[in-house]
C-alpha cells in the first residue's frame, strides 16, 4: 500500500510523495486528482489547499489528532465546508466543470 | 467541452468488497473522507459496509486498526455498531497500547453518546483493568498510572453530566495528579498523543475552574496548558489560545486578551479551521470594547459581518 509518486508541491516548491489511493475510482478522488493536475497555481483557493489535498500522507503525526483517531475528535462542518468550497472556487469557471455547484456529484 | 456528469450513486459496496483482505487500503481511503473531504455521509457509508464484512477482515494490525477506525466513526453519531467494532477491533488488537485505548474508546462512546447509563459502570471497570493490563504488558508502571489519569478525566465529564459537580472537580483534579509527574518519555505511547492528553485534561481543569470557582484561578492552568502547547504540541496552540483568550476576558484582563487572541487568529486563518476564525473575531470585538478601543472594536465587528457574507477562502 505504502506506493507514493513524485509530486511537485508548487506552493511550496518542493518534491513531495503524492499518494497512491488517490487514484482509486472513487467519486471525490476524481475531483482531487483534477484539482492536484489542473490548478497548482490558481490564486482564488487558500493557501493551504493544495497541501491539505496530500495531508495525512507525507505528515505521520496528521492522523494522529483525526476525526478517526483515538482522540476522537468531534465531528465539524470545517473540512467539508473547506474543500467544498475551495473546489467550487477553482472550478466553477473552469470549462470543463461548468455547471459545477455544491450538490452536483461526480464520478 | 464540458465533462461528462454522472449523477447516480458510487456502488460503494463493490469498492469495500472488493478491498476487504487489504484493510490498510481501506483504512487510508475511510481516514481521508473524514479527515481531508468531510464526507461524513459517504465515510458512514463505508464504515458500515466494512462492518457488514467484519467476518472476513483480516485478522491482523491492519484490519484491528480498519474496525477501530470505523469504531471512531461511528461513535460521533452514537450509533450502537461502534460497540461492534470496537469489540472485535479488542479480540484482534496485540498492541498493549491499542488494546487499552481501544477498551478505552468503548467507555468514551458509553459516556458521551450512546445513552445507557446502565453500560457505563461496566465500561470504565473494563477500562481500568485495561489500564493495569497495558503497564502489565509493557512492564511499565507508568503506562498504567497515565491511562487511569485519562480514565479519570473522563469520569469528570460523566459525573458533570449526571450533575455531581464536586465528583467532577476532584475526579479531574486527581486525572491532573495521576498524569502531572510523569514524564512522556517514560511512556509507550507516543509524545504526539499523550500530550495531547494532557493539554486536554488541563482544558477541562480550566473550565471547570472557570465555571465553578473564578475565571482568575482558571488563569494559572491555561498559561501552563499554553507553555506545554508550544514546547511540546503547537498542534494545539490555537485551540489553547483561544480558551485562554475567552478566560482572560471573562477575567477582565481583555489587554492581555488582545494579545493572546491575535495570535489564534492568524494561526486558525492559516489552517482549515474557518469556523473557529469569525469566533476569535467576535471575541477581539469584545475585547477591544472592554479597554474602550471603539474604532478596533468596529474593525474586528466588520471583519465578523464580513465573514459571514464571503465563502471562507478568502
Amino acid at each position: 500500500m505504502h506506493i507514493f509518486y513524485p509530486f511537485f508541491d508548487k506552493e511550496r516548491g518542493i518534491m513531495e510523495n503524492k499518494p497512491s489511493f488517490i487514484e482509486f475510482n472513487l467519486p471525490s478522488f476524481s475531483i482531487v486528482r483534477y484539482l492536484l493536475n489542473n490548478h497548482q497555481n490558481s490564486d482564488k483557493k487558500h493557501p493551504m489547499f493544495m497541501s491539505f489535498l496530500t495531508r495525512g500522507v507525507t505528515d505521520k503525526n496528521y492522523y494522529n489528532a483525526s476525526f478517526t483517531s483515538d482522540l476522537g475528535l468531534r465531528r465539524s462542518d470545517e473540512p467539508t465546508k473547506f474543500f467544498m468550497n475551495n473546489s467550487i472556487n477553482l472550478l466553477h469557471n473552469d470549462e470543463q466543470f461548468m455547471g459545477i455547484n455544491s450538490t452536483t456529484r461526480l464520478l | 467541452m464540458n465533462r461528462p456528469l454522472d449523477t447516480s450513486p458510487f456502488n460503494f459496496e463493490e469498492f469495500v468488497s472488493s478491498h476487504i483482505q487489504t484493510p490498510d487500503r481501506l483504512n487510508v481511503t475511510l481516514k481521508y473522507y473524514a479527515d481531508v473531504l468531510g464526507n461524513w455521509i459517504d465515510a458512514d457509508r463505508m464504515a458500515n459496509l466494512i462492518l457488514n464484512r467484519k467476518e472476513i477482515i483480516p485478522d491482523n494490525d491492519q484490519g484491528a486498526e480498519l474496525l477501530s477506525s470505523c469504531g471512531n466513526l461511528l461513535a460521533h453519531t452514537g450509533d450502537p455498531r461502534c460497540r461492534d467494532a470496537y469489540n472485535l477491533a479488542l479480540e484482534i488488537w496485540e498492541n498493549p497500547y491499542q488494546k487499552f485505548t481501544t477498551q478505552f474508546r468503548i467507555a468514551v462512546a458509553e459516556i458521551k453518546r450512546l445513552n445507557q447509563p446502565k453500560a457505563i459502570p461496566e465500561a470504565i471497570k473494563k477500562s481500568y483493568q485495561a489500564a493495569i493490563e497495558f503497564g502489565n504488558r509493557t512492564k511499565n508502571s507508568s503506562d498504567t498510572k497515565f491511562s487511569k489519569g485519562l480514565i479519570k478525566n473522563l469520569e469528570a465529564l460523566f459525573y458533570i453530566k449526571s450533575k455531581q459537580l464536586d465528583k467532577a472537580g476532584e475526579s479531574i483534579k486527581e486525572a491532573l495528579d495521576l498524569i502531572s509527574d510523569i514524564p512522556s518519555s517514560n511512556l509507550t505511547i507516543i509524545p504526539g498523543i499523550s500530550y495531547r492528553y494532557r493539554l486536554q485534561i488541563l482544558e477541562n481543569y480550566g473550565l471547570y475552574a472557570g465555571m465553578t470557582s473564578s475565571w482568575k484561578d482558571a488563569l494559572p492552568i491555561y498559561r501552563q496548558a499554553l507553555t506545554m502547547s508550544r514546547e511540546h504540541h503547537p498542534e494545539s496552540l490555537a485551540e489553547v489560545l483561544a480558551m485562554y483568550g475567552y478566560a482572560l476576558i471573562q477575567a477582565k484582563e481583555s489587554r492581555e486578551a488582545i494579545e493572546v487572541l491575535l495570535e489564534a487568529e492568524e494561526l486558525f486563518s492559516q489552517d482549515i479551521w474557518i469556523d473557529k476564525v469569525p469566533q476569535i473575531h467576535k471575541m477581539l470585538a469584545v475585547a477591544y470594547d472592554d479597554i474602550g478601543n471603539n474604532e478596533r472594536s468596529l474593525f474586528w465587528l466588520e471583519k465578523l459581518m464580513n465573514q459571514s457574507e464571503l465563502t471562507p477562502t478568502l
